[in-house]
């Protein structure tokens, strides 16, 4: 089992703090270690390597803009998990140079991950650089190399000024560009729900390149998006606020079962919409909208679900950990209401530590079992 | 309205993912990706009809082949290939069977989907909800534009495998073209190619190069005595070796026979350290002996070199150089490697130039046969040795010491040889016209190697003695010891062969090549001739007197007659008298001479005059 056996947090951004809370989970029964640190901390690599080569035991997690401990939205500090067993943690470097399927799968089944055998009984972590540009190429070849229906769950690190700087903790210091998959020997109960709501469509998406949304309906897709928006609403786009708008009106991709997979439009460039996550052409999207009730609620399904011991002849529940991946954008757009969200997942895991970050994209298994990359989604798993 | 659009989308989204690659695996992959994504499954998985050869291919109607898994997402299920399921493969076996659209509900509660690719195979959804008849539906025209792709991916992996056939083909052909076959180096078409390229890029590039010529010595003896099998296994285990020393700036090639050739590419500035750094490798190389069926080869090298483009940018002439300058090295037995410099081609054309004047002389006949009477000790004439001389009409009179090596290293010592024969068996006849001595016995002519090793040599002395009607026992071969050691098989044979025709052989120069008792037991040879080196001052030296003693002893216990060659004092003579030799040639008894006064000698003898 890979129960957390320690836990330290510490709202402080200095590094003496960090190693004192690190000094402290080394003097612990500890195994592997799991170190989450804020980006406003501003831990710089030569500051932070030497104790990160130091370190006897195996190091994984990474830097994210919020980090969440029980009900606390944490804007500075760390909080370092310690596992009661060692835990296998792969490491895919210079990830955004992988190019074609071959290489991705020739660099997962060069790692760890493969001799791990991670058993029906065991599960995945992934932290990763957000900036890595081919992550759902990654998460297509990860999904056909391991076995069926593996469970995991992941989230994106780095900062909001979207600049790419080290972010992930390594054995060999902090690195960027890289994949880390932590392999624990628990099984997770997982869930994934985001609480956006159709508002407007379908649409067909007429023209894509990837990420980037070129025509709706053949019609530009930012003019479609601008003035379904303007026709419903009194905002009104002009040169800067894009971002202030958008993050309120997601699109939806419609799948087979009418569930929506979220994507996130960032920003419009020459007419196009440039979301997080790709959208397939010829698939239908709807423009979605939210409000803070509906997006706590669903964070709170997840709890409900990610914290409901499956196996239903147990008599109580025993995990020892609940850990949240929540996207950045739910932070932004429910603003001091984000608390809401956080108090609503924690009463539901008062038993076990609950921590997790505020993170750019999120992943974990759909409802079949393929890894899917989300947007604007709260994604929780239970050990 | 919104469910018929979402079909439609749907439909054009997959059909769009259909012949995205050539490569079919690639292509159906990507086909199973996209149903992965927008039909949500658990997994999917393709199968293929195939041939005897398990190669993907289209049925005929009414055809039947069997299908063979080609591709699964995800790969593995509980620890083994996704295929190896037994519900899954069970149902594969069902819609084969009835070769339509088909479902089934599995004991978790997921359900599988199965369609027929029209002609080329089975595709299989897995899913954790049941599919809709019109999503199902939907598929059905997808498929057979499916069916067409791999078809069309069938002929492109075949054209491919076709081109792919051809390439290793020609490439085998051009490797053929460009290599030796026995050892599998570049062979010395592709060397005088790869050197050309590399002498223009040393000249544009202002840099030198180096062609190393190598020569194996002593390698012949190996290919005679043990056979051309074991011979070319010493070469190919040496190319190995040799190969071993090949990189970018280094081309290894066989330029034929026992032959090799080294080209670096580009030197750099103090580029005789190079040179000799890579001449000892080359020497190292060599100094573990080549191991064969249990026996052990050890052999050495003579290796020359020449600079290019300083030396020339002419590919022919810079190897040509390394060739002389390893022949040098050869000639001044040195292991160390010889550079090529202009005077050793100087002296090669004067060689070639003294070769063509020979071959003149031979037409003008300016060579001319002098005799060196041999005497017992009595002082009776008991035989002459024939000495070639030339008469130069430039340079006078040349000592055989300079034209005859220069003659064995060409064919024109058996144009030499061949005279000598004849003349002599001339002088033979002119001799036995006379009344000759009773104590005279023949005239001994010199054999060479190249004489000794042409194959029709016995017939050719046995046709010019008949032809010149000579008795046969007047006629004598002089053999070196070493040249019959060293064609011991050879020599024993024509000897005895000579021998039953009366013609006798002597062995030349004895006790300088140190033979052993065993072969010279069984040369069928009538004389021993003591080297002039321990007749001169024997008187004075216990070396030689010991020397000729073995010699005399060894002559009477193989029941041949010991002459001494070089005597030229009586002190000397005396000597040899105790010793126990009776029989003499040299300067004290008498120079060698024309034939008439060879004959003129005789009649002294004859007459009683001398």
């Amino acid at each position: 089992m890979s129960s957390v056996l320690f836990t330290w947090h510490n709202n402080g951004h200095s590094i003496s703090e960090f190693e004192s809370g690190l000094k402290l989970a080394l003097s612990s029964d500890a195994s592997s270690l799991l170190i989450l640190a804020c980006q406003d901390n501003q831990f710089t690599a030569p500051q932070i390597n030497p104790l990160l080569s130091a370190c006897p035991l195996p190091i994984c997690g990474g830097i994210y803009p919020q980090l969440i401990y029980k009900n606390q939205l944490m804007e500075q500090g760390c909080i370092i998990i310690g596992f009661e067993q060692e835990v296998d943690i792969s490491l895919i470097r210079q990830a955004s140079k992988l190019i074609t399927d071959e290489q991705l799968v020739e660099a997962i089944e060069q790692t760890s991950l493969m001799n791990a055998q991670v058993s029906s009984n065991g599960s995945l972590l992934m932290f990763y650089d957000s900036l890595v540009n081919n992550t759902e190429d990654f998460l297509d070849c990860l999904f056909e190399c391991l076995d069926y229906q593996t469970n995991i769950i992941g989230g994106g690190a780095g900062n909001l000024e979207f600049k790419q700087t080290p972010c992930l903790f390594t054995n060999d210091g902090l690195i960027d560009d890289a994949i880390q998959i932590v392999a624990l020997k628990s099984k997770i109960t997982t869930a994934a729900t985001h609480g956006w709501q159709i508002l407007k469509g379908p649409f067909l998406v007429s023209e894509v390149d990837k990420q980037t949304v070129m025509s709706l309906d053949y019609q530009p897709a930012f003019s479609l998006y601008k003035d379904e928006i303007e026709s419903i609403s009194s905002l009104r786009f002009d040169e800067s606020n894009f971002f202030e708008i958008a993050k309120n009106y997601p699109l939806g991709i419609q799948g087979i079962n009418n569930q929506l997979i979220v994507r996130d439009p960032v920003l419009t460039k020459d007419g196009y919409l440039q979301c997080v996550g790709s959208i397939p052409v010829n698939s239908m999207v709807y423009l979605l909208k939210g409000s803070s009730d509906s997006l706590i609620a669903a964070a709170q399904d997840a709890a409900i679900k990610a914290t409901t011991n499956l196996d239903a002849s147990a008599d109580k529940i025993d995990f020892s950990a609940t850990m949240v991946f929540d996207c950045i954008s739910r932070a932004l757009y429910l603003g001091d209401k984000f608390n809401l969200e956080l108090d609503s997942i924690s009463k539901h895991t008062s038993e076990q530590t609950l921590f997790g970050v505020v993170c750019f994209g999120e992943i974990t298994n759909s409802e079949s079992g393929a890894i899917k990359l989300l947007n604007k989604s709260t994604v929780m798993g239970s050990w | 309205m919104n469910n018929a659009l979402f079909i439609i989308s749907l439909q054009h989204e997959i059909a769009m993912a259909i012949g995205n690659k050539l490569d079919l695996k690639d292509m159906l992959k990507v086909f199973l990706k996209v149903c992965f994504n927008r039909l949500n499954l658990t997994s999917g998985h393709i199968y293929m009809y195939c041939d005897d050869n398990g190669l993907p291919i289209k049925l005929a109607t009414q055809q039947s082949a069997p299908h063979q898994h080609l591709l699964s997402i995800p790969k593995m299920k509980d620890g083994q290939a996704s295929c190896a399921d037994r519900e899954l493969s069970s149902f594969v076996k069902e819609l084969d069977e009835i070769q339509q659209p088909h479902s089934f509900q599995c004991h978790n509660s997921q359900y599988l989907f199965g369609f027929i690719i029209p002609q080329q195979g089975l595709l299989i959804f897995e899913t954790h909800y049941p599919l809709e008849d019109t999503i199902q539906k939907a598929l059905t025209p997808i498929l057979q534009k499916l069916a067409t792709s791999c078809y069309s991916s069938i002929v492109h992996d075949s054209l491919v495998q076709e081109i792919h056939s051809r390439e290793v083909a020609e490439k085998q052909v051009i490797y053929h073209a460009q290599h030796d076959g026995l050892t599998g180096l570049i062979n010395r078409q592709h060397l005088n190619n790869l050197l050309d390229h590399a002498i223009t890029n040393a000249v544009f590039d202002s840099h030198s190069g180096s062609v190393i010529f190598i020569d194996l010595n002593k390698f012949k003896p190996i290919n005679d005595v043990m056979g051309h099998t074991i011979g070319d296994q010493v070469l190919l285990s040496f190319a190995q070796r040799l190969q071993s020393l090949a990189n970018e700036n280094i081309d290894v090639a066989r330029f034929g026979g026992d032959e090799f050739i080294l080209v670096i590419k580009k030197l750099p500035d103090d580029h005789q350290r190079v040179i000799e750094q890579t001449i000892q490798k080359i020497n190292k190389l060599l100094s573990v002996p080549i191991i064969f069926e249990s026996n052990s080869y050890k052999l050495t090298c003579c290796i020359g070199y020449a600079i290019f483009p300083q030396q020339s940018s002419d590919v022919t002439n810079i190897i040509k150089f390394a060739d002389i300058a390893m022949y040098e090295a050869k000639k001044a037995n040195t292991l160390q490697g010889m550079q090529y410099h202009t005077d050793m081609s100087d002296k090669i054309n004067k060689r070639l130039a003294y070769s063509d004047a020979m071959k003149q002389g031979l037409t003008n006949n300016e060579f001319k046969l002098y005799y060196q009477a041999q005497y017992n000790h009595n002082g009776d004439i008991i035989g002459a040795e024939a000495l070639i001389r030339w008469a130069h009409p430039i340079f006078g009179m040349e000592s055989p010491s300079i034209y005859i090596p220069i003659a064995e290293e060409t064919d024109l010592i058996l144009d030499i040889g061949q005279w000598v024969l004849e003349q002599a068996c001339r002088d033979i006849y002119q001799l036995e016209q006379k009344h000759l001595p009773t104590t005279f016995r023949n005239i001994a002519i010199n054999i060479s190697a190249k004489q000794l090793i042409q194959h029709d040599f016995q017939s050719l002395i046995l046709k010019t003695i008949k032809s010149h009607n000579i008795i046969p026992s007047h006629l004598t071969l002089e053999l070196t010891e070493s040249l019959l050691i060293e064609n011991i098989d050879t020599s024993i044979e024509l000897l005895r062969n000579l021998k039953a025709e009366n013609i006798g052989c002597a062995i030349d120069d004895f006790g300088t090549g140190y033979s052993s008792l065993t072969y010279l037991q069984r040369i069928p040879a009538n004389v021993l001739k003591i080297d002039r080196s321990f007749v001169t001052n024997i008187d004075q030296s216990n070396e030689s007197i010991a020397i000729a003693t073995m010699i005399i002893s060894l002559g009477k216990m193989l029941n041949m007659e010991v002459l001494a060659e070089g005597v030229e004092t009586s002190a000397e003579l005396e000597c040899l008298k105790t010793l126990g030799c009776y029989h003499y040639q040299g300067f004290y008894f008498s120079k060698p001479m024309p034939l008439p006064e060879l004959m003129s000698l005789l009649d002294d003898k004859n007459s009683g005059k001398s």
